[in-house]
């Protein structure tokens, strides 16, 4: 048995050294890129790296930028904050001009303040909470638009368009992001007179809502529109059973159910009347390109919204290198500042001077049959404070 | 609808979700009864069958081919998980078997993350069956009634195994005193392998009704309807197959009330009220529901 | 060998060991300044656990629900006023105004985490084993609903943000110093080796007049109050606490550094949760340049399989580091 563990420990070895004798960089524009690529967040935070890589193989392509090749520094967080604290002082000592990355606002909460204490911006690629930048400081950006805006645009779109005047609620309890949404769609749905029946909850990783599906359908009188404010994962499930239990009723929701699993886990049938706001119709026209060359790269389409999404805070950040024509992290911060019709796939970005919440239009996709159709892009004409 | 119909819909939904927690801690009390663990990793048997039967059907096999051929899978990696991580341990103590089971946990659940990649996947191969039936102003789901009586039907099944069969008996012989049981010279690695093989074959069934319940799996999927079977073990009585049973249906009817009928604030601590009935079993009547004799001593 | 000259060597290590934080505090880059301030944590947080497990024999999966509920006093009392106010609407008016330092969060997170162990400990110290594992499971699950549904205190799954950086590798080490010699006296104490005779046989411990429930309950007391204060450390290292990260995978970690260790040594938690601290650094390290991520965890797992199979009692057993032993192998003056 000694043999057998003293060989053990030699092969172990062997692979350490082999694993850390790697080519040394060359002289090259490095971004961090941090994410969730295993434990509960992983289904968010791969599709955001894809994205990248996607980013990092066209630039490149392309010559690179300020004539050097752009170079990638991936951690995985292990979806554990104390993990993403670590790795993120260990992607910042290899020094990075800028980081990207996270899909959810804790994890950028955990992440984040470290770059912040070392003058290094970090645009969260996937967390949508509008206060985000106020809780960490002026090196945090939003890639994506903030909750309230899309939560808005939502709330104006089921009022006005559906002629919504009620609405029941269905929201993750655990979650940031879900929480946030029905919270500013409910203000500015209530804002425009309409009213609210009831809210009911489940957790992340929850498979089974008939419970709070069948108190829907004990309601006296129903509600217009449901508001189900979910992640990707747990959608698909949610309008199966909500369709399976014979309710027709149009369903709202947010960037969540950008995600072909919408269509794959509800079924066709199922997944029909369903309206929801996200960053960008992935069947038109400017975003055909991405979605094929990610298919070629990847070998299956966008998994969800947070691949475009990652692609877009990667190439925004390369742009704000090549307009500060410098990699040092000062001077990127300041051009990603002043970032003026940076256009994306999820749409153009601006940032109004002090803001880091890219004003964005919220662009509103019918399901039908399974199909994503494009209403139509919307600027919500209220939105509510964060 | 009427508050009567409102009641027989939740009951309806207690009794699916019941079945399938009754299911999965058949396996997990079959191998309590006799080893004395609590195998955590029961769950991510229930992973492994159902992302078998995915890839096999997407490989082409017809679709009961892929469901039998995966359940089967999901039996074998049982026996295997036996062999390599439990059997060099059996004899040591409740905790180090209990801690292992976790090891295992983490080594499947990232190794699935590994091999199947940790997205979500679509999981449709059961949707060719008729979503639902009503009946009078109730809805039925097709695959709620399915499990309804396959787990219903295993269950009788089992109940006969357990009580007429060599190896039942002897199961049962193991479970109530090993070392006598060794004596009469019942052969112990057998019975143990075939209570693992058993509880993993019911796990894989499982795993495919729920995840044809949720439409989908993923790699940590295993994790919860395990932790509410181990839940489900204590309140029928840990080790007891009847109790097992009742307990899953117990569990099933209590997380399904208490969403029902408490406001919507208080429906996030559903998992909070379903713990703290647990621990109030345990001090109160430790041997659960029918368990006939306390498993364990207390001070 | 002379006491005196024991307490000799102890204040000269005790000296290299507080040279070797300054040395890292001051010239350390911040990567390893974090690590060195985790393993600190995870120190405080094995010797504690071995405390109630290991030398007490409490077959706890509990012991992050204390971690969890420090972390969240220490969060609660440290968080700036302002947003304590447009948080936290559930507090008492009088805590929205307070904002403490490091030192009297981290003293009334452990006691609160202590208090909390109290009450929890009448209750479920009455069972045994697995079954004690169960309901501290349970207990487990139960601070992470709370914590993720009593929303004006604990602000949900949202969790507690912007916590002021009061943490560095001088509190981490001296509560990790404080936290081993606590346990050690504890261990060399009658009411130890009351603990270890309660653990090998308490029906023989109670005949012989120790009162085994009371001494249970005060290994489980202990033991919790050391966690809250990791737990706090921990809070205002990482900035943000949420109630997912305070769960199964810490616990599991711990548990595993205590049992590698060797259940009832404090030195094997020591060796053993520096040890594990710098393997998952290694094969974080690894799986990157491979780019397989989870590779460590399996690793890990893999490790700690081996280990249970083949050296069950751990690396030291329930033996103590002495200098009398070491004297045997290094020629000490």
């Amino acid at each position: 048995m000694q043999k057998k563990i003293s060989i053990a420990i030699l092969a172990i070895a062997t692979v350490f050294l082999l694993a850390f004798s790697g080519p040394v960089g060359a002289d090259t524009v490095k971004i961090g890129v941090i994410e969730n690529l295993t434990g509960s967040m992983a289904s968010l935070d791969q599709p955001s790296l894809n994205g990248v890589k996607l980013a990092l193989k066209e630039i490149n392509d392309a010559g690179g930028v300020l004539g050097k090749k752009v170079e990638i520094i991936v951690r995985d967080g292990k979806s554990d904050p104390a993990t993403l604290a670590t790795v993120v002082e260990e992607i910042l000592g290899k020094g990075v001009s800028a980081l990207t990355g996270l899909s959810d606002t804790t994890m950028v909460l955990a992440a984040a303040p470290a770059a912040q204490r070392m003058g290094v911006s970090f645009v969260s690629s996937g967390a949508t909470s509008p206060s985000l930048p106020d809780e960490v400081g002026d090196c945090l950006f939003l890639e994506p638009f903030g909750d309230n805006v899309q939560a808005a645009a939502a709330a104006e779109y089921a009022y006005n368009d559906l002629g919504a005047k009620s609405v029941w609620v269905l929201y993750d309890k655990a979650m940031d992001y879900t929480y946030l949404l029905q919270r500013y769609f409910c203000d500015r749905f209530g804002g425009l007179g309409g009213a609210i029946i009831s809210k009911a909850t489940y957790q992340t990783g929850d498979t089974d809502f008939r419970a709070q599906i069948t108190s829907l359908k004990s309601k006296k009188t129903l509600p217009d529109i449901l508001f189900i404010s979910s992640g990707p994962d747990e959608i698909g499930t949610i309008v199966k059973q909500v369709r399976d239990m014979g309710i027709k009723i149009p369903i709202v929701g947010g960037d969540g159910y950008d995600t072909p699993l919408l269509a794959k886990v509800a079924g066709p049938a199922a997944a029909t009347d369903i309206y929801f706001t996200t960053h960008v119709a992935l069947d038109s026209k400017g975003t055909k390109a991405f979605v094929e060359n990610y298919n070629k790269m990847f070998g299956h389409p966008p998994e969800n919204g947070f691949a475009a999404l990652g692609y877009d805070a990667f190439k925004l950040i390369v742009n704000a290198v090549k307009n500060a024509n410098s990699a040092d992290p000062k001077a990127v911060k300041t051009a990603l500042a002043a970032t003026q019709g940076f256009k994306g796939v999820t749409g153009t970005i601006n940032y109004p001077k002090g803001i880091r919440v890219p004003q964005k239009s919220v662009t509103i996709i019918k399901v039908d049959g399974g199909k994503f159709i494009f209403e139509k892009e919307v600027m919500p004409s209220e939105i509510p404070a964060p | 609808m009427s508050s009567t119909a409102y009641f027989f819909q939740q009951f309806i939904n207690a009794l699916s979700l019941g079945s399938i927690y009754a299911l999965v801690t058949i396996g997990l009390a079959m191998v309590f009864s006799i080893l004395r663990l609590i195998n955590f990793a029961h769950g991510d048997l229930m992973m492994i069958g159902s992302y078998a039967i995915l890839m096999l059907f997407n490989a082409g096999l017809p679709v009961w081919t892929a469901i039998l051929a995966g359940v089967a899978i999901s039996g074998i990696t049982g026996i295997i998980m036996e062999r390599l991580c439990y059997r060099p341990l059996r004899g040591s103590a409740e905790m180090n078997t209990l801690l292992t089971s976790f090891a295992v946990v983490v080594l499947l659940e990232n190794g699935a993350v590994l091999f199947f990649g940790p997205n979500t996947q679509p999981f449709g191969i059961l949707n060719f069956i008729q979503p639902t039936l009503a009946v009078g102003s109730l809805l039925i789901s097709k695959i709620d009634a399915i499990t309804v009586v396959l787990t219903l039907a295993i269950l009788i099944l089992t109940a006969l195994f357990i009580k007429k069969t060599t190896l039942g008996i002897s199961m049962r012989a193991v479970a109530d005193d090993l070392t006598a049981s060794q004596l009469v010279g019942i052969p112990l690695n057998r019975v143990i392998v075939s209570a693992f093989f058993i509880g993993s074959l019911f796990a894989g069934l499982a795993g495919l009704l729920w995840s044809a319940r949720a439409g989908k799996i993923f790699p940590l999927m295993g994790f919860i309807p395990v932790v509410k079977a181990f839940v489900a073990a204590v309140i029928g009585g840990f080790g007891s197959i009847p109790g097992a049973v009742i307990g899953g249906y117990v569990l099933g009817f209590a997380e399904v009330f208490f969403v029902a009928l408490l406001p919507p604030d208080f429906q996030g601590y559903r998992d909070a009220f379903v713990f703290v009935l647990l621990i109030i079993i345990l001090l109160v009547r430790p041997q659960g529901i029918l368990g006939a004799k306390a498993m364990e001593r207390r001070i | 060998m002379h006491s005196g000259r024991q307490a000799g060597y102890t204040f000269m290590a005790l000296g290299l060991f507080f040279l070797g934080i300054y040395l890292l505090s001051a010239y350390g880059n911040h990567y390893y300044q974090r690590v060195g301030n985790l393993m600190m944590i995870y120190v405080i947080l094995t010797v504690s656990l071995n405390l109630s497990s290991g030398i007490m024999g409490i077959s706890s999966l509990g012991q992050i629900g204390f971690m969890a509920i420090g972390a969240y006093v220490a969060a609660i009392l440290t968080l700036p006023p302002g947003l304590k106010e447009r948080w936290l609407t559930g507090l008492p008016h009088w805590m929205h105004s307070i904002q403490t330092g490091l030192l009297p969060a981290m003293l009334l997170a452990g006691l609160l985490a202590a208090v909390v162990a109290f009450l929890v400990g009448i209750v479920i110290l009455r069972l045994q084993g697995v079954f004690a594992a169960v309901a501290t499971l349970g207990f487990l699950i139960i601070v992470k609903v709370i914590a993720e549904n009593w929303m004006t205190v604990t602000r949900g799954g949202r969790g507690l943000s912007a916590l002021p950086a009061y943490t560095n590798l001088w509190w981490t080490s001296t509560a990790a110093v404080v936290t081993i010699y606590a346990v050690w006296r504890i261990l060399k104490s009658p009411h130890g080796r009351s603990m270890i005779a309660v653990r090998e046989h308490d029906l023989a411990a109670q005949s012989v007049g120790i009162n085994a429930p009371k001494i249970r309950l005060l290994a489980f007391v202990i033991s919790a109050f050391f966690t809250g204060i990791a737990g706090a450390l921990w809070a205002n290292l990482i900035g943000v606490v949420s109630p997912g990260s305070f769960y199964l995978w810490l616990t599991l970690l711990i548990i595993i550094m205590m049992v590698v260790g060797g259940m009832g040594s404090v030195t094997g938690s020591v060796i053993s949760a520096v040890g594990f601290t710098i393997l998952l650094e290694l094969l974080r390290g690894f799986e990157n340049k491979i780019a397989m991520y989870g590779i460590s965890y399996i690793i890990f797992a893999v490790v700690f399989l081996l280990m249970i199979i083949f050296r069950p009692e751990g690396i030291m057993g329930d033996r103590e580091f002495s200098w009398r032993n070491v004297r045997r192998i290094i020629p000490l003056p």
